[in-house]
């Protein structure tokens, strides 16, 4: 696992979006800098002056890798909804010999193989690596938005704020088959609920009970990892002739 | 010539996965005839998941975005796509400020199809919103299992 990871090591970056407040993982599946993460890393639905939602992008993605730090511009079709269901995006940063990493076929995996992820949960600066296997692959509503369904592995690493964006790597073929996207059965929602709650911001009790549960939440991750196909990366970049 | 329909459940049974074509529950709705017709509009369900796929104008006949299997593509500078919380999204003429289409889940069994359906002219071929659906111009399907076709309206 430790040649794995150190393969792996200088093909991930950090992908951040101050404008939008958010943070997540990237990697590079080309030498020139071609790179993929999740659409929801660098965008988010906003409520405009007639309360009509719509999906913004950053206008300033900037790439961290071990060496530099980079402004990415982003590569996919903005006037499709492909990249916002499907929870991918494809971006480009000015670079060359950048150690990137092989995309494999999702068709081939299957629950019980070795996988490994890597990123940059909590805001942590430095790259962090995890083990596990693909718990399931299913067919599901998109978490992004139910509308949609998609092709998903289950894996049980762990996944936390910030992985999102990051390569699922299988282990036996050194290949990346999908792109961590989402923790599901997370509490999170609870924990803000409880805490907007005036019996438990009057309360010093509660309000040492809900910390302690945010704190459990937040370091012993209960939830379940979840994976996008990479298949929809590749297909949008089979049809701009990128690969 | 206008139709009217209420209440019926064409090629589905309450419980059973059904579009919501206005108060109408259909396992399949088709509006005019691919390849034939310049608009086109059809919502199947296959392997349990709701499919819409379609060619969106503008009352001006200006083509506004394809929709491919709920997917919305080629969307024009007139247009907008307008998540609708996690369940949907509608597109809207923003010369116009008006709805276009609207398709999102009732629940996990219902889905509903609403909009203003024109074509390559800017006739209004259908329109339905949560009360009503009407069809000024067909041909159009409502429900179909195999080659049996539920109600048919012809062009």
């Amino acid at each position: 696992m430790r040649d794995i990871v150190l393969s792996c090591r200088d093909a991930i970056c950090r992908v951040t979006c101050p404008d939008l407040e958010s943070a997540g993982t990237g990697f590079f599946i080309s030498s020139d800098g071609l790179l993929l993460t999740c659409c929801h890393v660098i965008s988010h639905p906003t409520i405009d002056p007639q309360a009509r939602i719509r999906l913004e992008y950053s206008e300033h993605i900037q790439i961290e890798t071990a060496l530099e730090t980079y402004s990415a511009c982003i590569i996919h079709d903005k006037n499709s909804t492909h990249p916002y269901f499907e929870d991918y995006a494809i971006l480009k940063i000015d670079a060359k010999g950048m150690q990137y990493l092989p995309l494999g076929d999702y068709s081939h995996v299957e629950p019980g193989d070795k996988v490994l992820i890597a990123g940059y949960p909590f805001g942590f600066s430095y790259l962090c690596a995890a083990s596990g296997m693909i718990s399931a692959k299913h067919r599901s509503p998109s978490h992004i938005n139910t509308i949609v369904n998609l092709d998903m592995i289950q894996i049980d690493c762990s996944v936390n704020m910030g992985n999102s964006g990051g390569p699922l790597v299988h282990v036996d073929s050194s290949s990346v088959v999908g792109i961590v996207s989402v923790r599901v059965g997370s509490i999170e929602r609870n924990i803000e609920n409880l805490k907007a709650m005036p019996e438990v911001t009057e309360s010093h009790i509660f309000t040492e009970i809900v910390d302690a549960l945010e704190g459990i939440h937040t370091y012993l991750n209960p939830g379940i990892g979840q994976a996008v196909s990479i298949e929809y990366a590749r297909k949008e970049l089979a049809a701009l002739n990128l690969i | 010539m206008g139709v009217h329909l209420v209440g019926n459940y064409i090629f589905t049974e309450p419980g059973q996965k059904a579009f919501l074509v206005s108060s109408n529950y259909v396992n399949y709705f088709e509006l005019g005839r691919k390849g034939v017709t310049d608009y086109y509009l059809e919502a199947k369900i296959e392997k349990e998941e709701f499919l819409v796929s379609g060619i969106l104008y503008d009352p001006s006949g200006t083509p506004l975005c394809n929709i491919k299997e709920n997917h919305v593509e080629n969307i024009k500078g007139d247009c907008a796509f307008e998540p609708l919380e996690m369940q949907g999204y509608r597109i809207v003429d923003q010369n116009r400020g008006a709805c276009i289409f609207m398709l999102f889940l009732k629940e996990p069994n219902l889905c509903v199809l609403q909009g203003k359906f024109y074509d390559s002219l800017g006739n209004l071929i259908a329109e339905g919103d949560g009360s009503d659906f009407r069809i000024f111009k067909g041909p159009a399907v409502l429900g179909k299992s195999g080659n049996s076709l539920g109600i048919v309206l012809d062009g």
